[in-house]
């Protein structure tokens, strides 16, 4: 049965990179076309990666200060976080982004695409971070609770030299991984006018009529970027199994 | 040491731990040790007179001195004796001198080096040194649990806990870990032990209190228990865990 499986995975698998590749090298190629427009191309990346670099602070700080609420002693608060929590993970990051940007911010008077952009890619990823770092922090067993209260620390004593030492080994991998997400999900904030790589890519195709000449670039820009962010992960993965 | 305790009760929802518990220790006695069937409230009574958990009502006193059940006033009395439980009692993120050195710099306001030396000396008295920069991980049990109780003994408790120190051992490990604790009776230290290991209950005990359901059934010096218990549920108890 596993054979078959195996059989039949190489088979679908090899087909679709075969096919894959062969539509990427039989197309004839004219990057003479986008040649002109590539320095559109790298400043929507770099403004990817600032955008990416701002939201990556802020969702930490946001994931930290919701991670507080859900675990605190008060009840509305941990009930307000909750309910935070709940609203962003169950929309659409889309949705999100256009009811913030032309509900929300307009209503503020908040007018930078860029500013709103990092704002909602902060409270987005902020959200999942705080679960992460909720999972991490209620996976240290009570045992080391126990252990820490009997050698005399205090509660906030424990927190910071027990708990949270411990926690933030076993979370790493996830969290890494949550911000090659969060890299990727900017693509999304092109919808608001930003001209970050997605619309700079969207442009020059626009311009040129080269689709593969101007995404192909586009896919490359964000595996450069992700790409180390996952193998990260993975080693942290492993680090951690072997620990224990 | 001076130990009295009146009335106490202790609940955990419908289990009713500790019933109506009177228990009265005064020098010269050293050791106590506390025997017993499973689930007869020995870790529930150490927990209390380790400051982990609050009796419902009544008192506690320690040297004529009631314990107060406030967080601040366990909190000092927790700080001033040592617990040890049946395992986990190391911090698995600390080497075997960090997790000796934890309690002396955050707790008793050591410095480094002072911490440093203090836990050199403690790891120095069980042949620990060579193991100083380990993990827990890397340790045997019976190695985790000596280190352990030198985490216990380096902030010179007034009070060694142990709550079946040697439950979660082998036989060598339990040995290795027995040895280190008839040492300690030795030098002086005042010592509250629970335990199954009959044998070894009677050979470091000047007391020997025996619990079955909440209750103590009888107290005594050791000889007078294991000779002549005058309980017929003490006389089962031995005449059961002897026999092999």
């Amino acid at each position: 049965m596993q054979k078959k499986i195996n059989g039949l995975l190489f088979l679908v698998l090899g087909t679709g990179f075969c096919y894959f590749f062969y539509v990427l090298l039989s197309h004839d190629y004219q990057w003479d076309k986008i040649y002109p427009y590539r320095w559109n191309l790298l400043r929507g990346w770099g403004t990817t990666i600032t955008i990416s670099a701002f939201a990556l602070v802020l969702s930490s700080l946001i994931g930290a200060l919701l991670v507080i609420g859900q675990l605190g002693k008060s009840r509305p608060t941990r009930i307000l976080s909750q309910l935070y929590v709940e609203l962003i993970r169950s929309t659409p990051l889309l949705v999100q982004i256009l009811i913030i940007y032309y509900m929300i911010a307009h209503a503020a008077g908040l007018q930078s695409e860029w500013l709103v952009g990092v704002l909602v890619l902060s409270l987005f990823s902020g959200a999942y971070l705080s679960e992460i770092f909720r999972g991490g922090i209620q996976s240290i067993p009570k045992s080391q609770i126990e252990s820490a209260r009997s050698i005399g620390l205090t509660g906030i004593q424990i927190y910071r030299f027990v708990i949270i030492p411990q926690a933030i080994r076993r979370i790493l991998p996830a969290v890494t991984g949550q911000f090659a997400n969060l890299i990727k999900d900017s693509s999304l904030l092109y919808v608001i006018g930003l001209r970050e790589f997605m619309m700079q890519a969207k442009e020059v195709n626009a311009m040129t009529y080269a689709t593969f000449e101007s995404y192909i670039p586009l896919a490359i820009g964000y595996l450069i970027l992700t790409l180390p962010l996952s193998l990260l992960s993975r080693h942290l993965e492993k680090r951690f199994h072997y620990e224990h | 040491m001076n130990i009295e305790l009146r009335q106490i009760n202790k609940r955990y929802g419908n289990t009713h731990a500790l019933r109506e518990l009177d228990l009265s220790i005064s020098d010269p006695v050293n050791v106590l040790v506390l025997i017993g069937p499973s689930g007869g409230g020995k870790s529930t009574l150490m927990r209390l007179l380790g400051g982990l958990e609050s009796p419902d009502g009544r008192e506690l006193f320690f040297d004529q001195k009631k314990l107060i059940q406030n967080e601040s006033a366990l909190l000092s009395h927790r700080r001033q004796n040592g617990y040890l439980f049946q395992s986990y009692n190391l911090f698995p993120h600390l080497s075997a001198i960090e997790n000796v050195e934890l309690p002396l710099v955050r707790v008793h306001g050591k410095t480094p080096s002072e911490a440093r030396n203090l836990a050199e000396i403690a790891l120095a008295q069980f042949q620990l040194e060579k193991h100083a920069h380990k993990h827990p991980a890397q340790l045997s049990g019976g190695q985790q649990q000596r280190v352990a109780i030198a985490r216990a003994l380096a902030i010179k408790p007034k009070l060694l806990l142990l709550d079946e120190p040697t439950s979660a051992l082998d036989p060598e490990m339990t040995a290795e870990v027995l040895s280190v604790i008839e040492e300690l009776t030795r030098s002086g230290q005042q010592i509250i032990l629970s335990t199954h290991e009959m044998g070894f209950a009677r050979a470091v005990a000047e007391q020997v209190v025996f619990l079955s359901e909440g209750s103590i059934i009888e107290q005594g010096p050791p000889a007078a228990l294991f000779d002549q218990a005058q309980n017929a549920q003490v006389k089962s108890f031995f005449s059961k865990v002897m026999r092999y």
